[in-house]
């Protein structure tokens, strides 16, 4: 099993070789190590290879994982695969309307800077009102619809610029 | 599972805006939740002290084991009947926990007009050991009522689902072997004296306690007979001469102590093996639901944010993403149980129809119990979705979930409208148990549509009539048919009607889940089957 591990804003990349009778684990692809871990909660110790062995504090924090080691104090974080796989991946550039209705308020405008989330559009199809967010941050390239407009189900009803290759 | 990324802006002026007015909404429904729990005349509370009895909700309170939740049901029934006479239809139930088991209470409340039973008294009743007989909960009955309300007895005795139903009930639970105690603090007339009766075990206060079909005055009217109530009914003659009652106890807390040593016997029933991961709070903060729904009816909102403050490490594994978007399915966690959630983003299409079908398939072939969370406008209209079939798309949407044999649950979170609150396990679905939240709406359409189309046929019937469509006249009956629509159409009067099994605060929610799921899993899973979808 191998999973990505985000220490203090670096990927590392982490392969549990064997669990039994030791568990094995190889870091970066270097020489798997021997690791494991032993107490409680309260009183925690990390051993490493054959000699090392740490006393750690952790404390989570939602996603995130501070550990207290030698003095020093690292952010964890283990890197979720389908998120990543869906930041990566760009596209959802388009804005689409989930039903037909119509544009009750239009709450942004072309060249505005938004944050994932944010109110673009008020609709109202078969009397309930729906908001229409912003996918991804990004600056939104045009709106395609003013107040009172109709529209189809599927339609593009604003439109982010595209994500430079490089961001 | 992946944590839902909730993006709401808690410094948003509208999310401040929709808090300061649901805050506002729960505020009031702790207020007449409280009065209707609490608030009695004097007078009332005199008598009962006068007699030696307790308040009712202090029975129930030294019946439970202490510190433990009790989940009280429909404390709100019965608000819009009998100009408010009957608070909580004058019967208090609930989910709780005695000596260590799983129960659900029944409790007279003989703080209002001696406990008599109102006819959404009895309705309450019959709901409670539905739950009982649906969920194979023990039951738990505190008898102390003055029988049927008199004036009103043609609605509280002859239907299906009226008194008869109670002692129906009772003997389905005997039968499935579901235990019944009852604790008889006062008199048991006629078709009451049924109830301890019909329960495994009783106990009777010396004293006040009576069990008889007819009491002294109408012995003594039918035969001419002249007895006393202690050797007509009163609890030594019961339990040394008739064989009619079990223990008598010399006071209330001797009985409620002998109560619960009975329960204390009882074995222990084995819940069916749920899948349950570890238990995990909510990453996002439940008090955040104030915020997110909105002020309006017709103005909605992102469900994913509601599931995000009501799940497990606000954890959800979401069903089909992409397709039919606007119904969101998935699975989570609840205090650990696995539930999959069915949650209106929108209007329902044939994909959305579609997707539900299966996703409800799926949780039913995977033992997984299903949380229908409501704000649903109907399904989509139109030639185009004629056309494709979204009657038959709805339809088998509706079978899938009518025939599920795992537990379902709904709460209604904004608007149930239309065909959708069939979809959507409504009522009539066998919900083991179903909440609102105060700003909950319900009715065939909405308040403004309704309006419209009242004004629009009094139009039409004024033009048919040969005479003039007079604008003063359809002003005046929409807003007197509109005020009295709208109050139909409200939680309070829903809930007033048992359309639901209470009214919640949106942040009790969870906890509320929690315990009806646990409650659930000692009813084992029926076989697997669905009637003929239609394709």
């Amino acid at each position: 099993m191998t999973f990505r591990l985000d220490l203090d804003g670096t990927i590392h990349t982490i392969d549990i070789a064997a669990r039994k009778p030791e568990i094995l684990v190889e870091i970066d692809g270097r020489a798997p190590v021997e690791a494991g871990c032993s107490g409680n909660r309260n009183d925690l110790y990390v051993e490493v290879g054959p000699e090392d062995t740490f006393k750690v504090a952790t404390a989570q924090d939602g996603d995130l994982t501070w550990v207290r080691m030698n003095g020093r104090t690292f952010r964890v974080r283990i890197e979720d695969p389908v998120a990543a796989a869906q930041d990566s991946a760009g596209g959802n550039d388009d804005i689409r309307a989930p039903m037909p209705g119509t544009v009750i308020e239009v709450l942004k405008a072309a060249g505005d800077r938004v944050s994932r989330g944010d109110k673009v559009m008020t609709i109202e199809s078969m009397k309930l009102q729906t908001s229409l967010a912003a996918p991804r941050d990004g600056v939104l390239a045009e709106v395609l619809h003013a107040v009172g407009d109709t529209f189809n189900k599927d339609a593009t009803i604003a439109r982010l610029e595209p994500l430079a290759e490089d961001d | 599972m992946r944590r839902i990324n909730s993006t709401i802006s808690t410094s948003d002026a509208t999310f401040r805006a929709n808090a300061a007015h649901n805050r506002g909404l729960a505020r009031e429904l702790h207020e007449r939740q409280e009065t209707a729990r609490m608030v009695r005349p004097e007078r009332d509370i005199q008598r009962l002290k006068k007699q030696g009895k307790m308040m009712p909700r202090e029975r129930v309170e030294k019946l439970l084991d202490p510190g433990t939740p009790f989940l009280e049901l429909s404390t709100l029934a019965a608000n819009r009947a009998y100009g408010g006479e009957s608070p909580g239809a004058s019967i208090i139930t609930g989910i709780g926990i005695v000596s260590g088991r799983e129960v659900i209470i029944h409790a007279d409340d003989s703080s209002i007009k001696g406990g008599a039973w109102y006819p959404h008294s009895v309705k309450k009743i019959v709901r409670c050991l539905e739950i009982a007989i649906e969920n194979r909960l023990p039951v738990v009955h505190l008898c102390d009522s003055a029988g049927g309300f008199l004036p009103l007895q043609s609605e509280v005795f002859p239907d299906k689902h009226m008194a008869g139903r109670i002692f129906r009930n009772q003997c389905q639970l005997s039968k499935m072997g579901v235990k019944q105690l009852s604790l008889v603090f006062g008199q048991c007339t006629a078709g009451g004296a049924y109830i301890p009766a019909l329960s495994d075990y009783n106990v009777i206060v010396r004293g006040t306690g009576a069990v008889f079909l007819g009491g002294p005055p109408l012995v003594r009217a039918a035969t001419g007979e002249e007895v006393g109530v202690e050797e007509l009914g009163g609890a030594d003659m019961h339990t040394t001469v008739s064989g009619v009652c079990d223990y008598a106890a010399s006071s209330e807390d001797e009985a409620i102590a002998i109560g619960r040593e009975i329960v204390d016997q009882w074995d222990r029933p084995k819940k069916w093996d749920c899948q349950r991961d570890p238990v995990e709070d909510p990453y996002y903060d439940p008090a955040e639901l104030y915020g997110i729904l909105p002020d309006e009816i017709k103005k909605g909102f992102d469900m994913r944010d509601v599931i995000a403050r009501i799940v497990d490490g606000s954890r959800f594994h979401e069903y089909q993403p992409s397709y039919g978007q606007t119904l969101i399915c998935g699975y989570a966690n609840i205090w650990g149980w696995k539930v999959g959630i069915l949650a209106n983003n929108g209007v329902l299409f044939n994909d959305s129809a579609l997707k539900g079908a299966h996703f409800i398939e799926l949780c039913n072939q995977n033992n997984t119990p299903l949380v229908f969370l409501q704000n649903i406008t109907g399904y989509m209209i139109g030639r185009e979705y004629e056309q494709k079939g979204i009657t038959k798309d709805g339809a088998k949407m509706i079978m899938a979930q009518s025939c599920s044999r795992v537990p379902k649950f709904t709460v209604m979170c904004h608007g149930s409208f239309g065909a959708g609150n069939y979809g959507m396990c409504g009522r009539a679905f066998d919900s083991r148990l179903l909440f609102s939240w105060p700003n909950h709406q319900i009715g065939v359409m909405g308040g403004e549509q309704a309006v419209n189309t009242l004004a629009d046929v009094k139009a039409a019937q004024m033009r048919r009539a040969g005479q003039e469509v007079d604008a003063d006249v359809i002003a005046a009956l929409r807003e007197e048919t509109g005020s009295a629509y709208l109050d139909q159409l409200s939680a309070y009067y829903a809930t007033s009607e048992l359309w639901d099994d209470g009214i919640l605060d949106p942040v009790d929610t969870r906890n509320a889940l929690g315990m009806a799921i646990t409650a659930s899993l000692n009813a084992p899973l029926e076989e697997p089957g669905y009637g003929v979808f239609r394709f």
